[in-house]
């Protein structure tokens, strides 16, 4: 085929074989991350896209970052004062632990091995760039186990906790890392910097009052969605126009309507979580049909690399931050266990990275990259965290015996 | 039909919980009366400020066995609080003074059983419940709710 398949049909297959795969996957008890990444694997230029004119261009850089916004807005709306007062110190400690170890690790470990340039790009910012994605987790993986074997304790709790947080904690390290680095700087300055970030929350709590104040006058169901989707859209849109953070003004737009409304959560926010499985199916499919066997090959010391420091910074920083916050001896031991699990926040941050113009050399690479070890991290995550979960002694051993 | 024609023919009981309880005190309160499905959260002066339904009280108490949860659902396992934040603030009601056909179309878009009837100062003066209009509805053999 010679010309290039319209955008709108390849969309349309990624998605249903997406879902057909996923599907399939889950009546065989397989993990649907897996079944999407095939799918868009199965239409990379290499497979049968090259062959159907399937290509995965610029079209798709408005729909994956319109789909973070709603992510975005999700987390940032997760999330309440009083929850966070109430969680206490150690799972704090905790998720300031992991999230700063991952990054951290993984930074070191890019900057050792590729100091200089890599494809073009300063080592540095792709070391932060990856540094920045380490921190997030997928809860999925982890409730999965936890719901399998009926786990309960401290452990758990602690948990559950830092799965639900931390992809917060990544996002605003992502936004201040494009701050940094990307040109989607003010001025690359480090007040002009500061003034990003509070343009950022601030626009994002304007118009949380505004969605706040709008579906406070909400008097028919049918139009909560189209409210909520209006306002992340005209959000968004407006942190791009300002040159403002666009993932951490939709955030804080989430995190503030939530604060307005009052209302917890539910109203504003089950409608939009609906869409969450078709987010992540565009992510998974999108990345997978960017696979490249030849890039992943080229680049498979930085996939090993990317894998064994962020989970040695889960482990080692979710360990330090549980005892500095006072954690029992075994939940500041294995907790850092339960956190390897990474999917479709880091799928869809590495897909937005290769759209920013000082990452479109490497765009390929981080994709590549960042998928290969979320696919070993959703084999390896589940494992890990059963072990964990076991050796703290929450999960019921006859259960678990049972389910063999 | 008016609304306060409907309360003197039918003055329910509703289920009023104050804002610093606990879920399962919540709970409590709506077991003791099986028939009824919403649980409305009052001030200390009376005023109803909030609205809880059955189904999302059952949610919030069942999470636990819930195999997938959003990161909001998560949270709400791990930290959760009182029924004040936890409640609805924008609740739908009705007054006195309405038509029940304006009342029962707006029960039916929220999937409200039990409707609040509030009085000027917001306090509770009884309630619509949907088994009652239907009863009512087919005792009188028609579609229409007729005066008494």
């Amino acid at each position: 085929m010679e010309s290039a398949a319209s955008p709108h049909l390849i969309l349309g297959i990624l998605l249903l074989s997406g879902f057909i795969l996923g599907l399939t996957a889950t009546r065989l008890g397989l993990p649907r991350v897996g079944a999407y990444v095939t799918a868009g694997i199965l239409f990379s230029p290499d497979l049968l896209g090259g062959r159907l004119g399937i290509e995965v261009g610029e079209w798709a850089e408005g729909l994956t970052t319109a789909c973070l916004a709603f992510i975005a807005y999700i987390i940032g709306g997760a999330i309440t004062v009083g929850q966070l007062k109430r969680l206490g110190r150690t799972i704090i400690f905790t998720l300031g632990g992991e999230t700063l170890g991952a990054a951290l690790f993984v930074f070191a470990a890019i900057m050792l091995i590729a100091p200089g340039r890599v494809a073009g790009i300063d080592g540095l910012h792709l070391a932060l760039a990856f540094a920045a994605i380490a921190a997030t987790t997928a809860p999925a993986a982890t409730l999965a186990v936890i719901h399998q074997y009926r786990a309960r304790g401290p452990m758990t709790t602690t948990l559950l906790s830092l799965v639900a947080l931390d992809d917060a904690v990544g996002l605003i390290l992502f936004a201040l890392m494009a701050v940094a680095v990307t040109g989607a700087s003010l001025a690359g300055s480090l007040w002009s910097g500061l003034a990003e970030i509070a343009g950022s929350i601030a626009a994002g709590a304007s118009f949380g009052y505004l969605l706040s104040f709008l579906a406070g006058r909400i008097r028919h169901e049918i139009l909560r969605l189209p409210c909520i989707v209006s306002v992340v859209l005209l959000c968004l849109g407006t942190a791009e126009q300002l040159s403002l953070s666009a993932l951490l003004t939709v955030m804080a737009l989430g995190f503030f309507t939530r604060a307005f409304h009052r209302a917890a959560g539910e109203p504003l926010f089950a409608p939009v979580e609906y869409l969450e499985d078709l987010v992540f199916i565009v992510f998974f499919t999108l990345a997978g049909a960017h696979f490249a066997a030849g890039v992943l090959f080229a680049h498979f010391h930085l996939v090993v690399l990317y894998f064994l420091a962020r989970l040695a910074g889960k482990i080692a920083g979710a360990g330090i931050g549980a005892r500095l916050g006072g954690a029992p001896a075994p939940v500041a031991t294995w907790i850092g266990f339960g956190l390897a699990p990474q999917a479709g926040v880091a799928v869809g941050l590495s897909l937005r990275l290769a759209q920013q113009p000082a990452f479109r050399e490497v765009g390929q690479i981080v994709v590549n990259v960042i998928l290969g070890t979320t696919v070993l991290y959703e084999i390896v995550g589940p494992l890990l965290a059963r072990h964990a979960l076991l050796r703290a002694g929450e999960i019921d051993v006859k259960r678990m015996r049972d389910n063999r | 039909m008016k609304v306060s024609d409907w309360v003197k023919l039918f003055p329910e009981r509703t289920i009023t919980v104050p804002c610093e309880a606990s879920l399962e005190e919540a709970l409590d309160m709506m077991l003791a009366e099986p028939c009824l499905r919403d649980l409305y959260v009052v001030s200390r002066k009376g005023k109803v400020v909030g609205h809880l339904s059955h189904r999302r009280l059952a949610h919030l108490l069942l999470l636990e066995h819930r195999p997938v949860q959003t990161v909001r659902q998560i949270m709400e396992r791990v930290a959760s609080g009182s029924v004040e934040e936890l409640m609805n603030r924008h609740f739908v009601s009705a007054r006195p003074g309405e038509d029940m056909e304006n009342v029962l179309h707006r029960q039916l878009e929220h999937h409200i059983e039990d409707m609040a009837v509030l009085d000027d100062e917001g306090k509770i003066l009884g309630s619509v419940n949907l088994s009652d209009v239907l009863r009512e509805l087919r005792q009188q053999g028609s579609t229409r709710l007729n005066s008494p």
